[in-house]
């Protein structure tokens, strides 16, 4: 069952055509961009990802690296954030994410270009474990990355909400929000006014495996330190 | 001799980082990369009027195991529960990335990690993922990764996904793995969804044991450094004699081994049944359990 929000963001993102089934919130299908045939995953809707979803999806997308070598696959996302409820913690949530991020690991370094589209929510380890793993991040008007909801953060910093919301305000390593991620380097086309040449723009960029998202998130001012002191550790005698 | 007997029997549990290196590593080797004397401080923490600490609540560097060359990360969980900063995380992912341009023989990771640090949330998150990336890389160059989760916060958030993508991961049964806390879940979810008080209720949920049964830990150790000497050596052993991990097909085993956890436990409710369902013999007694005890009992009935 196909909502009314995933129809419309196919419709947005591949004017070319498009075929997807969503089951429980787990999307598969493929799509045709600049007359290439791409492959879709993702978990839409604001799914949260837990063990279930995360099963379905890995299964979508070893699907296609066993049987499309090298076929770029666009990864969507809109998820409320991995699944907070003991029954996926008590199976090893952190295991399967850990998986998903070894099956998108190895679709880039089995030459597949992977582009994220962050359209709405996509919070914390679910962000970790898809979004982060692409060659290169979308982030539609809609999208709202984040680490952890408001009230999370204060009961672990043991910081009143009032006073977290107006450090947010001033602060971008600690706001929400897509403009946000951009400045960290996270995001690398924030709100394309056309989505569509957008996506087929990054599809386009050869495969990816270098990491370039600290140097991006110094450029931008939001990482002042994060580059260097990596470079540093690799350039000691 | 009995200074080197001493350091054998140290539990690694409530350990400083650094005396966990020391104790870890050949007597003598160690070497430290970036230490507090270059004042590698967070720059968000000031923002919170929060102490920072001169090496960013880790310790990085080389050092010899069994007269073999390791390059090592241990993370110190009394600053900020060893949570993952912007310049913690970079420490990390310098490391991963030497080791994978130099090749020495592991990078050890010794976990003691909570997550992300919310204070430098974004910039917490985008760490953790670059040393993801950064650690497969380091494993594709052939440079194996071990995890070893010996300290009271556990691996946990970003942490817990950080140690389940090494090579190997070795706990003791007192440590914690798992995405989101208890705390966290209570908070976001409500009690009812998970009782964080409950500590009997935690433990058996993200508790060593019960990740050690799934396959998720795969060896389970004593806490004193000879153990986690023995078990590391162990795993290097293991990978350099085993099948290679890496590689589509084994994706895809790790993905129906997944499916099928889901399949037969997936609507269990507790470890307890799970652990019943494994065939395990009298599932409340595990909790008391010694650490060989468990293993030889996991052994007998092949869940391991």
């Amino acid at each position: 069952m196909i909502s009314e929000k995933v129809a419309a963001l196919l419709e947005r993102l591949f004017p070319e055509g498009a075929h997807a089934e969503v089951e429980a919130g787990v999307l598969s299908g493929g799509a045709t961009v600049g007359g290439e045939t791409v492959a879709l995953a993702g978990v839409v809707d604001g799914t949260a990802l837990g063990v279930n979803e995360v099963v379905r999806l890995s299964r979508a997308l070893l699907e296609v690296l066993e049987r499309q070598p090298k076929r770029p696959i666009v990864l969507l996302i809109d998820t409320r954030g991995q699944r907070m409820e003991l029954r996926d913690e008590l199976l090893g949530l952190n295991q399967y994410l850990a998986h998903l991020c070894r099956v998108l690991e190895m679709a880039r370094q089995r030459e597949h270009r992977l582009v994220a589209v962050v359209a709405g929510e996509a919070l914390g380890g679910a962000l970790i474990a898809t979004g982060l793993m692409a060659q290169e991040v979308i982030a539609l008007e809609e999208a709202n990355p984040m680490v952890m909801p408001m009230a999370g953060i204060a009961a672990v910093t043991k910081c009143c909400t009032t006073m977290l919301e107006e450090l947010s305000a001033r602060n971008p390593v600690f706001t929400p929000g897509a403009d946000a991620f951009y400045r960290m380097g996270g995001i690398d086309r924030l709100r394309p006014a056309d989505p569509a040449a957008a996506l087929a723009e990054a599809l386009n960029e050869p495969v990816r495996l270098a990491d370039h998202r600290a140097a991006q998130g110094e450029g931008r001012g939001g990482r002042t330190k994060a580059r260097n002191v990596a470079e540093r550790v690799v350039a000691l005698p | 001799m009995k200074g080197s007997t001493m350091k054998e029997g140290i539990r690694f549990y409530h350990a400083t980082a650094r005396r966990r290196v020391a104790a870890f590593l050949d007597e003598g080797t160690f070497t430290e990369w970036l230490g507090p004397q270059q004042r590698l401080t967070s720059p968000h923490l000031p923002e919170f009027d929060l102490p920072v600490s001169f090496d960013d609540g880790v310790v990085i560097g080389c050092g010899r195991l069994a007269g073999r060359e390791v390059y090592v990360a241990a993370q110190e969980g009394g600053f900020l529960g060893g949570s993952i900063g912007e310049v913690h995380g970079a420490k990390i992912t310098g490391v991963l990335r030497r080791a994978a341009e130099r090749r020495p023989a592991a990078v050890v990771w010794l976990f003691d990690c909570g997550g992300v640090r919310l204070q430098e949330a974004n910039a917490g998150e985008m760490a953790v993922s670059e040393a993801i990336r950064a650690l497969m890389a380091c494993r594709s160059a052939g440079v194996p990764v071990l995890a070893l989760v010996a300290g009271a916060n556990g691996a946990f958030g970003g942490a817990g996904i950080l140690s389940l993508c090494c090579d190997r991961v070795i706990a003791s049964e007192s440590v914690r793995l798992g995405v989101s806390g208890p705390e966290v879940i209570e908070t976001v979810m409500g009690a009812e969804a998970f009782d964080s008080r409950d500590r009997a209720l935690v433990w058996r949920t993200v508790g060593g044991k019960n990740r050690y049964l799934y396959g998720e830990v795969d060896t389970l150790v004593e806490d004193r450094a000879a153990h986690w000497r023995e078990a590391a050596l162990a795993a290097l052993k293991a990978i350099e004699t085993g099948p290679l991990r890496w590689s589509l097909e084994g994706l895809r085993a790790e993905s129906e081994a997944l499916a099928r956890r889901v399949e037969q436990y997936g609507d269990a409710g507790d470890a307890l049944e799970i652990w019943k369902r494994m065939g395990l013999e009298n599932p409340e007694a595990i909790p008391l359990m010694e650490v060989p005890e468990l293993v030889a009992a996991a052994k007998a009935k092949g869940v391991r």
